[in-house]
Formats: C-alpha cells, structure tokens, sequence
C-alpha cells in the first residue's frame, strides 16, 4: 500500500490503463507521470537490485529510469496495456551499465591486499537474491501475454526493446484484427442462419 | 544486499525524480520563452533603433530629454512583450513540446491537468523610476503598500552620492502586483519594469503530499507505541517517531516560507533623482542657439572619438604595409 499520493482519478472514473496516463505524460501532465511512477516504482526498484546487487546503486537506477522514462516519453512504445516491459527492460539496461562502472571502480579503488567486496554470507545472500527475484517475477505475472512476451524476448532473448515491441506490436495489432475480423464474420454468419431456419 | 523498501526510501526517490521533472519542465518553458522572447526583442531594438535615429537628427539637448520618453515607450512595450511571453510559455509548458518549438503553443490547453486554477505562483518583480524627490516618493511608496495589506521588508535612502538614491522591498498580495506596478507611474518616471512567475505548483504539492504521509506514518507509530509490549520495541518505536516529527516539523515549515511567497509577491523598487541640470527646455532664439551649440561641440566630440579609435588601427596597417613594401624592396635589390 503505498503511502505517497498522487492525484486521484475523479471519484466516479475508473482507474486509468497506462496507455491513457502514457499519452497524458507525453503532453506534460505531472501528475499522470506520477500515477505510473507510483503503480511501477517498486518492480522497477527490485529489477535494478537483482542486477546491481547494492540497495544504493539500485535506487539510483530507480531514478534515471524514471527521468529517462519521462524525457523519452514519446519513444516509448506500449504493446499491450502496459508500460512496465519498458521499464523493466530500461532498469535492466542502466542496471547492467551502473553495475559495470561499480566494478571498475570498486577493482580501481582496492589493492591486492584487500577483500574484495565484503560479501555477506553466500548462503544469506542467495536467500535474498531468491526473494528479489520473486517479486521481480510477481510484478512479470501481473501482465498480459502479449506484454510478457515482450519482456522475456528483451531479458531471454537479447533483443532491444524497440525492435521486440515493433514486431510483437505489428503481429499483435494483426492478430488483433484477425480476430475481430472473425468475430464479427461469425457474427454475421450466425444472424444469417438465426433467419433462415 | 537487503530486502527493505520503506516508504522513505520510496518518498526520497519520488522527490528526486519529481524535481529533475520540474525543470526538465521548466527547461522547455524556458526554450519555448527564449524563442518568443528573441523575436520580440529583434522587433523591439528595431522599432527603439528607428526611433532613436529618427530623433537623434533634431541633435543636441532635446534629443536627450525625448530620448528618456523613448526608452519609456520601449520600456512598455519590453513589458507587454514579457507578459504575452509568460503566457505562450505557460501554454507550452502545458503543451510539452518536445523539441522545444513555440509553435506548439497552439496544443492542447484540454490535455491540461484538471486542477490548473489553483497553481501555487511565486512572483518576484523589480522597477526603477526617477522623481525629484526619491525621499518623498518611496515613503508614500511604503504607505501606500501598507495600507493595501502589503508589507515593507526594506528600505534605504542615500544621500551620500550626487544625488538622493532610495530603494525598497515590498511585499504585496501577488493579485496586486500588477496594480502596483501601475500605480507607481503615478509617482515619477518609470523606466524599468520587470516580473518573474516561479511556478512552483509541483514542489508544493510534493510537499503536501509528503507532509500527510509523514503525519500518516507518525499516527501508526504512536499507535504502536502505545501497543508496544517490550522495552526494545518501545525503544525502536520512539526513536522511529521522533526522526519522523524532525521530518515533519522540517517540511512544515519549509512548506510555510513557500506559501507565503506565494501569497506575497516580493518587488524590488529602486527611486533616482532626476537630473536637474539644465536640460529643461530653454525656449526661444537663446535655445536654439544653445542646442545649435551643444549639437556641434557633440559632433566635434565625437569626430575626434573616431579619429582616436582609427588612430591604432591606421598605425598598424601602416606597420604592415611598410613591412611589405620593404620586403619588396629587398628582393629586387637582391636580384
């Protein structure tokens, strides 16, 4: 339950898809923005953590991938009804950048007789490592067929996230069609048959 | 590596996106602004610099007391061009344009969030005028404030110079802030006049917002303290409490300094004296004669300004040309 407010949809709305609150933050409206901040800031926040592996690092992330998701805004490209694939595969992105420069720095910063890292007992860290990745996974499930796809061709498969969403876009929107082109055949076809017999 | 996403962690983080937003925000406001602002300002150097050359042609002592009526006449029009400017820029800033262009000015004013009646505006303006007695005028200035629910936070007087110098800060309902700004060409001759609107609606409502949780979770904290069970608990739960009212307080009254600079615009006066030297208008043949006189002593003055400035630059030509010659020289001598 977060505690942060944002400003509420009217009492009679319902609560806006993020692909209405995307459009709205592309034309500037703040508090849009921070109605999707606040639905997606935690899975992003666990995604970065289960790449860098340093709570600080990891809040860092958090931010750029916001401010990034803002200035950007336009570029985003929803497939389904969610923007957290984006996001997501973003906080992976600047994660696995943040992490690298982490590295570089920390083997800059210590000699040979220093303990690398500092790291808590393995087995502990493996539990925590277990219980990150859980809640990463909860927010994955969260979304639909077409959006998870998107996720895991970005993370399994190593695509980018545009060309992932342009193809998965392209063939949903076909399949979409499709199947409303169908519906409404059958439709058709039954009303026909309804009058004959 | 830990598991622990606390509400502060997540508050700190909102506010440190939501502030780089804000002047990501401001920053395209200020482009589309600057695009706006250029193009008036081209506009108002031409028509000041056609004015100007037009007036400088009678010559002498009049041009310089026309040339104050002038600078009043660009000054108004400076001011009406920032006023136009600070609505294309609030209609951008609402418009977001991506690549900045004023022409987006034209968007959505619907797509607006709903709540754009009540944005929280910190104003801040300055004048400058001349009057005979800059004493006189910036103590009816004071009163005049005062007796508009305004307040004066400072005010000098210098009488050391050539000349009475004084100056003051007011502070008045920012409804009123156009109306006094009016109200002072009532007192001399205004010559400078400009206004800043700082809209702060997103920092305010940041810290509204953080405020009610902060007040949220300090609730939930003395609840558990009066259910706490063990001395360690008790211990944990007040340490908790008393971070969380620091915090609090601090808010609060950063919350209080910004809604009264909402409230009270902040305008900065500054009364000269007008120079009483002779440039009142000396009628008749005896004025002619002297502006006649003060016309040519001018163009003399400057004649001989430009015969200084070419001189270096002729030296240096000389200089070089006589280097080429003498190269010139040499090399058929030579062969």
């Amino acid at each position: 339950m977060s505690l942060t407010t944002t400003v509420e949809a009217g009492p009679d709305e319902p609560v806006p898809d993020d692909r209405a609150l995307l459009q709205r933050t592309r034309l500037g409206d703040r508090a849009a923005f921070g109605t999707l901040y606040d639905r997606h800031v935690r899975a992003v926040y666990w995604q970065a953590l289960s790449v860098v592996g340093d709570a600080v690092a990891a809040e860092d992330v958090t931010q750029d991938v916001f401010i990034t998701f803002w200035e950007r805004a336009r570029a985003v490209r929803v497939v389904d009804t969610s923007v957290l694939p984006w996001l997501l595969v973003t906080a992976r992105f600047h994660g696995l950048n943040a992490g690298r420069r982490l590295q570089r720095d920390r083997l800059r910063s210590t000699t040979l007789d220093d303990d690398l890292g500092g790291h808590a007992d393995p087995v502990d860290e493996a539990v925590l490592r277990g219980e990150v990745q859980a809640e990463i996974d909860k927010a994955v499930a969260t979304l639909s067929g077409p959006d998870r796809r998107v996720y895991e061709l970005c993370v399994d498969g190593d695509h980018s996230y545009e060309s992932a969403a342009r193809e998965l876009g392209v063939s949903h929107a076909s399949v979409r069609n499709r199947l409303s082109r169908v519906r409404s055949r059958l439709r058709a076809d039954l009303h026909a048959l309804r009058e004959t017999s | 590596m830990t598991t622990q996403l606390d509400e502060d962690r997540l508050s700190r983080m909102r506010s440190t996106v939501m502030a780089a937003v804000e002047t990501d925000t401001r920053r395209r406001g200020r482009r589309a602004r600057t695009v706006v602002g250029v193009g008036a300002a081209v506009a108002v150097l031409a028509g000041v610099g056609g004015v100007g050359t037009a007036l400088t042609t009678q010559g002498g002592v009049v041009s310089a007391s026309s040339g104050d009526d002038s600078g009043l006449d660009a000054s108004s029009v400076e001011s009406t061009a920032g006023g136009s400017e600070d609505s294309a820029s609030r209609l951008s800033a609402a418009a977001d344009s991506a690549g900045g262009d004023a022409d987006s000015a034209g968007g959505d004013a619907k797509a607006v969030a709903p709540e754009d009646a009540d944005r929280e505006v910190i104003v801040t303006g300055s004048a400058s005028l001349t009057a005979k007695d800059p004493a006189a005028v910036s103590a009816r200035i004071a009163s005049w404030v005062e007796a508009r629910q305004g307040r004066v936070d400072a005010r000098t007087t210098d009488d050391s110079g050539d000349g009475v110098y004084a100056s003051l800060t007011v502070r008045v309902p920012s409804a009123q802030v156009t109306a006094t700004l009016d109200h002072l060409e009532s007192y001399g001759d205004v010559s400078n006049v400009s206004v800043a609107n700082d809209d702060v609606t997103g920092v305010a409502r940041d810290l509204d917002a953080r405020i009610k949780a902060l007040r949220i979770s300090i609730d939930r904290l003395e609840k558990i303290l009066a259910d706490a069970g063990s001395s360690a608990e008790v211990v944990r739960a007040e340490d908790a409490l008393t971070g969380r009212q620091e915090q609090l307080e601090q808010l609060q009254s950063q919350r209080t300094r910004m809604s009264e600079q909402v409230s009270l615009a902040t305008l900065t006066i500054d009364v000269s004296q007008t120079a009483s030297t002779g440039s009142v208008d000396p009628g008749g043949f005896r004025g002619g004669l002297v502006n006649g006189w003060n016309a040519l002593v001018d163009v003399v003055n400057r004649a001989v300004e430009g015969l200084g400035v070419a001189l270096p630059w002729a030296g240096v030509l000389l200089a070089i040309y006589a280097v080429y010659r003498g190269s010139r020289v040499l090399a058929r001598r030579r062969s």
